[in-house]
């Protein structure tokens, strides 16, 4: 990273505490699998900022990855908005939203096992549809510096890779299309806790460094701890269902 | 296109499962452009093989329809066909030249038409006289004339029922040829009949040709034989007699002497009741004004008392009417034209050389018939197969699937990338195995072909076996009825071997057929062309198409969240 993008990220976060206007927004949401079934999560409601690295906590059972299904666009709510922008996800193009404006690190990576690194990293790009300045692999590259993995990881397929290499092939995926948003879902359950720290101060630095609004699920209280807002979700029996605090 | 490129790399990356459906695809499009050939090159054979070709055909008289009406309308006391009506009917609903005219018309497709007539004469004794191989004495020949020319009218019945089997214009059989007198006249209309001579193809050895207009002299040809034998030249006269009437002369002039091409007796399959002028040397050629000059030509008749008395009127001339055409499809034309100009569904259109090359296709249709089952069977199995190699493909590829849905990627281009990666196969196993059924579907459908030749062979053996000779079929039977009923036992041996001699050259009937089918389309030639690739890249892109499609309907029914919430 430059230092001239850091200076237009500086601006881009204080336009932000001016206005204070969130990038996402979950507003009084409710989903059940079925439905007339059981609410998993009811009418949560909530603003993501940009630039801020939120933790959501809860038991299992809470409707932590339901949530974040719901965020990144791979469903719909039952009851209530996902604002994206103040546009509602149920009415927008949520393949493109997936492509573009979200990143996600799944709890079990899901990258393609057949893929290199760099084949995997360079999909999502093609997928976004993006243009870029530099050459795609060039990025490619600068990414997995980024998350502190050897270049010469590079063209080595998914399958001989550790777990703590995968997560941060996933990281420099989601990151790959220049998403304003990253969700992480559990990024640091198997992880040792040097990893583990690593991890979280990439997490920080996207958000502090790059302005992006970090949403990290997590059962882990340090992580919580190192978030600047933590968002608990509570299992509500008398609701049916989750219920934010 | 990342989603092109995608797929491309997809193809490396699962290499065995490609490999196997490239195998797959080979060997359906091998057998099936193999199939096609033979379908194509049968299609071929039956609509081309016979486009510029000369056709000749003939309307004839539908006996067999008449005979049955007529045993139906006949009372039902006697199973038997009432014959003497149905003799008066055929009589009656003999064709005239002009109502073989009426249809010679090139509307019709007709390209040329010709007639030969033929009638007979006797000799008058001190004039000329006859060659005659049973070395019968020729003073009887009046009575024998008039007694054979009973005979002619039998046999023009029967001559009819060979026109029926389809008579080829250069070998006419005897059946056509009025049995009786010492002499055959006969006249041509023009020079294509004398090519189409119903005793072969002949040569002037001296003289030439009379002209078709009528002239006073009665110009007429006498062969070689019969000129040494009476001493003859161009330029001389000689007489012969009327057969009913021997008191009734006509002088004739020769301008030409003519050798026969082929052997003078066995274009004659006369039975031992043929008289002399069976004997193709006795066989005076002449125009058809001539004939008609010496009031003997088919309009004309004569009345001829048979051995037991009865006199019956005949026509004084067999008339042989044929229509050129020149190819298959002018003959259908015509086929069709003259039906609804108003011919009577009591003639038949037949053609010599059209039944005889559909005999001879006959192992060729059931190749055809097998290659178009084969292909059907093939076509059928492999789209099964494919599909099931899909749905085994993306079940295996279905977290695939979600993670590119997952990361943005649409449901539709999922699927085109499916599709591009089975179009790159399909197409790479097409090639192959249009190449491999381009190399080998000539030897294949040969052999294929042989096999079906040698089946057709073992069917023909056994009927040989069956009936102790060929199965036969019109003209064939009526020499052997004919010869039943024999006469003098003295020349019936040497007529026999006579007759057994023209047995091979003998035109029409089933038997003909055959031989030619065993000998006639035993090579195919199922090459590959353009429009069999053609076809098969058509048959390519529709299995892609139903496999993408089935592949389509499965992308389309996951659903990422559910495909990784599976796995984690």
């Amino acid at each position: 990273m430059t230092t001239t993008e850091k200076t237009d990220v500086d601006i881009v976060q204080t336009e932000h505490a001016q206005t204070g206007t969130p990038i996402l927004r979950l507003d009084d949401v409710s989903y059940a699998y079925a439905k007339k079934g059981r609410n998993v999560i009811s009418h949560i409601s909530r603003d993501f900022y940009s630039g801020k690295v939120t933790a959501i906590v809860g038991p299992s059972g809470a409707g932590k990855t339901t949530l974040l299904s719901l965020i990144s666009g791979l469903t719909t709510p039952t009851e209530g908005k996902v604002l994206f922008e103040n546009s509602d996800l149920a009415k927008m193009d949520r393949y493109r939203y997936r492509s573009r404006d979200i990143g996600v690190i799944f709890q079990s990576f899901n990258l393609l096992p057949g893929l290199t690194v760099l084949e995997n990293i360079m999909l999502t790009m093609d997928a976004s549809g993006k243009k870029f300045d530099r050459p795609k692999k060039e990025i490619a590259l600068d990414l997995l510096k980024q998350v502190n993995l050897p270049e010469r990881y590079a063209n080595e397929r998914i399958l001989h890779l550790s777990g703590g290499e995968q997560q941060r092939v996933a990281i420099a995926r989601a990151l790959s299309a220049d998403p304003r948003i990253i969700i992480a879902d559990e990024p640091t359950g198997n992880l040792d806790p040097a990893t583990q720290e690593d991890i979280m101060r990439i997490f920080l630095d996207l958000a502090h460094k790059q302005n992006r609004c970090v949403i990290i699920v997590t059962h882990s209280p340090q992580i919580a701890e190192r978030s600047d807002s933590v968002f608990k979700l509570v299992r509500d029996e008398h609701a049916g269902g989750a219920k934010g605090e | 296109m990342f989603i092109v490129r995608n797929a491309l790399k997809n193809l490396w990356r699962n290499k065995g499962r490609n490999i196997l459906i490239i195998i797959v695809v080979a060997i359906i499009s091998a057998a099936s452009t193999i199939s096609f050939a033979i379908v194509q090159a049968a299609q071929h054979a039956r609509s081309s093989a016979l486009q510029n070709t000369q056709i000749t055909a003939q309307i004839s008289l539908n006996r067999n329809a008449l005979i049955a009406s007529s045993s139906k309308s006949s009372d039902s006391s006697s199973d038997k066909p009432d014959m003497s009506a149905v003799n008066k009917a055929m009589q009656e609903k003999q064709l005239t030249l002009a109502d073989y005219q009426k249809y010679a018309k090139s509307e019709y497709g007709v390209a040329s038409s010709y007639y030969i007539e033929t009638s007979s004469a006797a000799e008058v004794s001190g004039s000329i006289s006859t060659i005659d191989s049973s070395s019968s004495s020729s003073n009887n020949s009046s009575s024998s004339g008039s007694s054979k020319s009973s005979d002619s009218s039998n046999n023009s019945d029967k001559s009819g029922s060979g026109e029926q089997g389809g008579k080829g214009p250069g070998g006419d059989g005897g059946g056509m040829m009025m049995t009786s007198g010492d002499f055959s006249l006969v006249a041509f209309s023009s020079d294509e009949a004398i090519a189409n001579a119903p005793n072969g193809t002949f040569t002037m050895s001296s003289g030439q040709v009379f002209g078709y207009s009528q002239t006073d002299d009665n110009e007429v040809l006498i062969s070689k034989t019969l000129a040494d034998a009476n001493n003859l030249k161009v330029g001389s006269t000689f007489k012969i007699a009327n057969v009913s009437d021997s008191s009734k002369t006509y002088t004739l002039k020769v301008v030409g002497i003519y050798e026969n091409s082929s052997d003078s007796s066995s274009s004659q399959a006369g039975g031992p009741m043929a008289s002399a002028a069976n004997d193709s040397a006795n066989a005076i050629y002449m125009s058809v004004a001539t004939l008609k000059k010496l009031g003997l030509d088919s309009t004309k008749t004569l009345t001829v008392t048979d051995s037991q008395g009865n006199s019956r009127t005949t026509q004084a001339a067999q008339l042989s009417y044929t229509y050129v055409f020149s190819g298959k499809s002018d003959y259908d034309k015509f086929v069709a034209d003259v039906k609804a100009a108003g011919l009577s569904s009591d003639y038949t259109v037949s053609s010599m050389d059209v039944e005889q090359y559909e005999q001879s296709l006959v192992p060729f249709d059931n190749l055809a018939k097998f290659a178009k089952t084969l292909l059907i069977v093939v076509l059928s199995v492999g789209a099964v197969v494919l599909i099931i190699l899909t749905i085994f493909n993306i079940r295996e590829r279905k977290y695939e699937i979600g993670v590119l849905t997952a990361i943005g990627v649409k449901k539709v281009k999922v699927a085109a990338q499916f599709a591009v990666e089975l179009l790159t196969v399909v197409f790479v196993g097409l090639i192959i195995g249009t190449g491999i059924g381009a190399a080998t579907s000539v030897p294949v459908s040969n052999s294929l072909l042989s096999s079906q030749v040698a089946s057709q062979q073992t069917q023909m053996e056994q009927q040989r076996a069956q009936f102790g000779r060929d199965m036969q079929g019109g003209p064939g039977s009526q020499d052997s009825s004919s010869s039943s009923s024999s006469d003098s036992s003295s020349n019936s041996s040497q007529k026999d071997s006579k007759s057994t001699q023209a047995a091979p050259q003998e035109p029409g009937g089933l038997r003909g057929g055959m031989q030619k089918a065993s000998s006639m389309i035993s090579q195919v030639n199922a090459t590959v062309n353009w429009a069999t690739i053609g076809i098969m890249l058509l048959i390519g892109l529709a299995l892609t198409l139903l496999a993408s499609l089935t592949a389509a309907v499965f992308v389309m029914r996951y659903e990422p969240l559910q495909i990784l919430a599976d796995r984690s």
